[in-house]
């Protein structure tokens, strides 16, 4: 385990958790944006997300109280919000779709990427098309920084299963992005 | 897993995957937004209590109403200060001095996981103190009447629904603790 960093929001995390509304709103300013990117990856609408946003905060600062510095506020709040979001998909019965065509998958070499043609947008629209439980995996792990482990633990599924629907995913967004060409 | 190109260029360029600004309006719902759970579930408490107290009240009443005679006679019998107290009455505050010592353990435990914040520390105290002076109030209306079994019952079924909503609360309070679990290195 890595050193714990210091929290630089410690004197603005003690404020809120006595119910400072200030001090929330400069919390809230200062991840709320981060947050509701992570919420929009795994709603896929901006309605969804900004509820999920919004329960999110609600809950943290209803239970700031048990935040105990041992993680960074940032990464605290990061699994409150993936929680809700997972929580709430669960809640409508919406199932997570994965791939499916492993058999297919083993053994096949990646593609490789050029990068001086790759473009945020491009992954962005690549990663769209990968089905939705694993484009989660892919999410989790490469901007969310999670490691199989932990996805393994959110998603309730196995660890090898994170491990191969993340590479599977990987390869499935380079076909995309070849697909398009690197096209402007 | 060994690191490719795809995955060096996504991490290089992270920011940029957070480019969608929330609706400023958005705090605006989050800083209105009351403590639901911890509220819901304590007005749920009090309107179970208040259920209580009315049933108790219209028994006694309708008690009353139905065998005056055998009603006053019951109560002549059992509260008579030249005979001390019943065997009921007796029972009734074995029963009160266990519950109340539950009741109060349950009660800091509820407190010390609400913790520090000062909003739904106060609403608890309210609500628990609305509570008492109900109960109290009962107890002065009833006055001399204490020792009778209809009362004697809605008193014990007092403190057995307050000890249960206690639990249920723990239970709900415990159940919403973060994920402590979380790994440090997620520096946003």
């Amino acid at each position: 385990m890595e050193t714990v960093q210091l929290d630089i929001h410690q004197d603005l995390i003690r404020e809120s958790i006595g119910g400072n509304r200030k001090a929330q709103y400069k919390l809230y300013q200062q991840y709320a944006k981060a947050m509701y990117n992570i919420c929009f990856r795994m709603m896929q609408n901006t309605e969804d997300a900004e509820d999920m946003l919004q329960e999110s905060f609600a809950d943290a600062f209803r239970r700031m109280q048990s935040f105990r510095f041992e993680s960074t506020f940032g990464a605290w709040l990061k699994r409150i919000v993936i929680n809700h979001c997972i929580n709430e998909i669960r809640r409508r019965k919406a199932d997570l779709k994965y791939f499916e065509d492993m058999h297919l998958f083993e053994g096949k070499p990646e593609e490789p990427v050029e990068v001086s043609g790759l473009s945020v947008e491009k992954v962005k629209l690549a990663m769209n098309g990968l089905p939705n439980g694993s484009r989660m995996i892919f999410s989790l792990y490469l901007l969310e920084g999670y490691d199989h482990l932990e996805i393994a633990e959110i998603l309730n599924i196995s660890v090898s299963n994170s491990k191969s629907q993340y590479m599977r995913a990987r390869q499935r967004v380079k076909e995309l992005l070849i697909q398009m060409g690197y096209e402007n | 897993m060994k690191t490719d190109d795809l995955e060096n260029f996504i991490r290089n360029n992270r920011a940029q995957f957070d480019e969608l600004e929330p609706d400023p309006a958005l705090w605006a719902m989050i800083a209105d937004e009351p403590p639901v759970r911890q509220r819901v579930l304590w007005r749920t408490f009090l309107v179970r209590v208040a259920a209580v107290m009315v049933i108790f009240v219209s028994g006694y009443y309708f008690h009353r109403w139905i065998a005056p005679d055998q009603a006053l006679t019951a109560e002549i019998n059992q509260q008579s200060p030249a005979e001390g107290p019943t065997h009921e009455y007796q029972v009734f505050l074995e029963a009160k001095g266990y519950y109340t010592s539950v009741i109060s353990k349950k009660e800091s435990e509820v407190f010390q996981l609400v913790g520090n914040n000062a909003r739904m520390k106060q609403d608890l105290e309210n609500d628990l103190s609305a509570l008492d002076k109900s109960y109290a109030s009962l107890e002065r209306d009833l006055g001399d009447q204490v020792a009778s079994q209809e009362v004697i019952e809605a008193m014990i079924q007092h403190y057995r629904i307050r000890l249960e909503i206690l639990e249920d609360m723990l239970i709900q309070l415990k159940s919403t603790a973060p994920a402590e679990e979380v790994e440090v290195h997620h520096v946003l």
